[in-house]
């Protein structure tokens, strides 16, 4: 039975996986209009060509040779079936020869076996244009923030969560209640705030980037570096985390709080905790056996799924900070029309998600019988 | 109980929550501002001003707000102080014509144009005087003046200010065919006639030699207003390190005289602008803009924008989640799997690439979010999961027992059961699309045809105003955008606790 819902399941799974990079591949390539910038490119780059005198007096030097002597119209044909061939060559080698809808289908299929094969315009800072090259180059910079910063809420609002569940109705309690309102804000907007007091009018830190360009200009800094190279690199990194990652505190923490303290609260309601706390169990045990063991699963899907999603970093945050992360990379890629760098991050997104997705499933299947049921019987 | 008469309960109920109140006055006001925006330049118009730079020629350029003054505690120059010729009001001015000399006076302008004989021709001649008196604490911003001639042959001319402790600057002098414009600030390079008369002139006055590099790297438009004996006297003190510049206050002529030619058909105005330091409520842009003008226009776009996409969206949700939860089996399973789908699908990536792709404007933009948030949100599942609760009620299976359609049964018995959970939910949601808005114009993505708070962000972010310390630029919009999700999050919140008693007791 449980084998059957798991089949059920990593098929429909599979499935959302296939349409939804489809429908990503198809965007990505704003359906199709990537080839014509792509052909005009090489239009463009063969009528330099045309235009270089060098090249032309070799290339006509060739053609007389094989038309044996100067013959006009031999020579022009000659040069006219050069450039052809240049052309087509190159649209072969670019795959462009066969129709969008076919192509669409290989892009799918590199795609969904993570072939991400080689960006059309962006670079890795090493020069490399191997779509791997430039992800695994940025990707760092992104989870030392977001994955940080994520992780950080995410403990914080749980924590701070479960606590007020316990001081239901005090002056903490409703504080949280009252600042929840906050959150309504994205985390890029507090960043524009706290870089004008404490980058701009305070100058205590840094307005943006990863590191400090001159570390000679600041004598702390540059003794530190001086010191230790990578102590004062790692001092540096944490230096410049501070705003964007209080910016997203602000932002996140409050709603998060909330949530999870009426979260709690529901569960501290139920008929089993109010039975327990009636027979006398000490309420550090109902919390540990009877709260927190049956919302497990919500929490740690959440979890999950937190992590996954600060993997493609934030584009607007990283705008703002100017953080060289994965989201600048996207964004950079969707303002230049690159599809195969678009389509690889999605990829490996879309990838993470559905395996943990299943992953969690399985794990709650063994746990919970109530969601084999579910998922196998009623169908 | 009437419709009329619940809502009124409700109300009631909701004032006794200082958020709800809160959230309403600001809600109100910026329902005012729109109305008073829409009142006070119909909207094509507001687009042509705002997009037009000649329209803001004369204002001061990143102006901060004029309320600022209160806590610098100076008197600051508002707007621009503007002496322009042209400017010429018949109801208050003295005007004298005959066949040769036409005068006019109007106590701050002083205009006099006369054709005098020299040398057997005809000469055509113009004297303006500008007073102006000038009691601010502050230097302006900048300046300028522009000589508009219409005019067949050259015109002579001399500009001259005479400040208020007697000392006269020659400003500019030279002669022109055209209309131009000659700016008041200090040249790239070199020393401009402004900055050389004015060394010349405090050695003459008070004979101490001012240094030409330091005099040559401070605007004209300082030099016109300076406090000279305090220049003076710190320049000295300090041996020529320091200068001391403060506003002189008192009456300042500005004379445009000897203006000269031989076309006596020709006219010759002569206009100065010295750009203020504050400017209205939110004070204005890089190119003069007032601020405001976008604020209170983007505010129905926001509010307009936000709610659309967010009532919209809720009400899709939640018919698409009823419609699953009702008829289960395979339909449901479709739903599902599609949902699974758009989860795969990142939204904002996603948003942007068509965005870019087809070019929308803010309102076909809702084609796109719209369908991707009711389809790839979370939703869509917890409110299936809701109804799918709400089916197995008796009164459910009694609507069944007694043959209601399924319409009837959905619209009329189901979603009536949600309703207290969509309600605060759609207000909760509306500020997310109000950002999403400024974010997508924070990465350049913008209806050109409107005027948004995300622009003017974008448009400050894009020129470096926090670096420039234009903080009024960036806080204009973004305290705007603060204001109104608070408010609707507030209510809300609210409106949460009402209708959903359990977590009130909560």
């Amino acid at each position: 039975m449980f084998s059957r819902y798991l089949a059920i399941r990593g098929i429909s799974l599979a499935v959302a996986l296939v349409v939804g990079m489809l429908i990503v591949v198809y965007i990505a390539n704003l359906g199709g209009r990537v080839d014509e910038i792509v052909r005009n490119e090489i239009q463009f780059n063969i009528n330099n060509l045309r235009q270089n005198r060098d090249y032309m007096m070799r290339l006509q030097a060739s053609c007389e040779a094989l038309c044996g002597g100067y013959n006009e119209t031999c020579v022009k044909a000659c040069i006219d079936k050069h450039f052809e061939d240049l052309q087509w060559q190159e649209i072969v080698n670019r795959g462009l020869d066969k129709p969008f809808e076919v192509r669409l289908f290989y892009y799918l299929r590199d795609a969904l076996t993570l072939r991400l094969g080689v960006a059309m315009w962006l670079h890795s800072d090493a020069g490399s244009s191997q779509v791997w090259d430039i992800i695994s180059e940025r990707l760092p910079n992104t989870v030392i923030l977001f994955t940080t910063t994520n992780l950080v809420i995410f403990f914080v609002e749980l924590f701070l969560g479960l606590m007020l569940s316990r001081k239901y109705g005090t002056i903490y309690d409703k504080i949280v209640v009252s600042a929840a309102p906050l959150s309504s804000m994205p985390g890029w907007f507090y960043g524009l705030f706290l870089l004008i007091i404490f980058a701009f009018i305070l100058r205590i830190l840094p307005d943006g980037g990863m590191y400090t360009p001159n570390p000679e200009d600041y004598p702390a800094l540059k003794a530190l570096y001086e010191f230790n190279y990578s102590l004062g690199r790692v001092v540096d990194l944490l230096w410049h985390m501070i705003l964007p990652m209080m910016s997203w505190l602000v932002a996140y923490i409050p709603i998060g709080v909330y949530y999870y303290r009426t979260f709690f609260l529901m569960f501290s309601t139920e008929e089993f905790v109010e039975y327990a706390r009636a027979r006398g169990v000490p309420p550090r045990i109902i919390e540990r056996r009877y709260i927190l063991r049956v919302t497990l699963p919500p929490i740690i899907t959440s979890l999950v799924l937190t992590i996954i999603s600060s993997w493609m970093g934030a584009i607007i945050t990283e705008r703002v900070f100017r953080w060289p992360g994965l989201g600048t990379v996207l964004a950079m890629a969707i303002e230049r029309n690159d599809a195969p760098v678009i389509i690889g991050i999605i990829a490996i997104y879309a990838y993470l998600l559905v395996i943990s997705v299943f992953v969690l499933d399985l794990i709650y299947g063994i746990v919970d019988p109530r969601v084999r049921v579910i998922g196998g019987e009623r169908r | 109980m009437s419709r009329a008469k619940r809502t009124l309960l409700l109300l009631k109920t909701a004032m006794h929550f200082k958020g709800f109140v809160l959230g309403v006055a600001i809600l109100l006001v910026f329902i005012g501002l729109s109305v008073y925006a829409a009142v006070t330049w119909p909207f094509e118009e507001a687009i042509r001003i705002w997009n037009n730079p000649a329209y803001w020629e004369d204002y001061p350029k990143f102006a901060s707000p004029a309320w600022i003054s209160l806590f610098t505690g100076r008197k600051e120059i508002e707007g621009s102080i503007i002496l322009d010729s042209t400017m010429i009001n018949p109801n208050k001015c003295d005007i004298y014509v005959n066949e040769t000399h036409n005068i006019v006076n109007c106590g701050w302008l002083y205009k006099e144009v006369k054709i005098v004989q020299r040398a057997g021709r005809s000469l055509l001649t113009v004297n303006i005087n500008f007073t102006l008196n000038y009691d601010y604490d502050v230097m302006p911003t900048a300046g300028d003046y522009r000589l508009i001639v219409n005019t067949k042959d050259r015109v002579f001319y001399y500009l001259s200010v005479v400040k208020p402790n007697g000392l006269e600057l020659l400003i500019d002098k030279g002669q022109t065919i055209t209309s131009f414009r000659g700016a008041l600030i200090a040249p790239p390079e070199g020393i401009s006639l402004a900055q050389r008369r004015y060394i010349e002139l405090i050695n003459a006055t008070y004979g101490v030699q001012l240094d030409p590099a330091k005099i040559a790297r401070i605007d004209p438009v300082i030099l016109i207003f300076v406090d000279d004996d305090l220049l003076v006297k710190k320049y000295v003190e300090t041996n020529g390190s320091v200068l001391e510049i403060r506003p002189l206050k008192g009456t300042y002529v500005f004379k445009f005289y000897r203006v000269e030619t031989m076309d006596i058909n020709a006219t010759i105005d002569l206009k100065i602008v010295f750009y203020g330091t504050v400017y209205g409520v939110a004070g204005t842009d890089k190119q003069g803009r007032d601020l405001f003008m976008a604020i209170a226009w983007g505010t129905p776009i926001a509010i307009a924008f936000g709610l659309t996409a967010s009532v919209v969206t809720s009400l899709l949700t939640m018919i698409i989640a009823a419609i699953s939860a009702w008829y289960a089996g395979a339909l449901d399973n479709f739903i599902q799997r599609v949902n699974e789908i758009f989860m795969i699908i990142p939204f904002l990536p996603t948003v942007i690439m068509i965005y870019l792709f087809y070019g929308l404007t803010l309102w076909t933009l809702l084609l796109v979010i719209i369908p991707l948030s009711v389809l790839g949100g979370g939703g869509l599942k917890s409110m299936r999961a809701m109804f799918f609760q709400i089916k197995e009620m008796g009164y459910i299976e009694a609507a069944r027992a007694y043959g209601a359609s399924n319409a009837r049964i959905i619209f009329k018995y189901m979603v009536p059961r949600v309703i207290p959970v969509l309600i605060p939910s759609i207000v909760t949601a509306i500020p997310s699309f109000v950002f999403l808005e400024a974010a997508l114009a924070i990465l350049g993505i913008a209806d050109p045809r409107l005027i948004t708070w995300g622009k003017v962000l974008q448009e400050a972010y894009a020129a470096a105003a926090l670096q420039g310390g234009y903080y009024h630029w960036i806080l204009a919009p973004a305290v705007s955008l603060f204001l109104l999700s608070i408010a609707f999050a507030s209510i809300g919140f609210t409106l949460d606790k009402i209708f959903n008693p359990r977590l009130r007791e909560l």
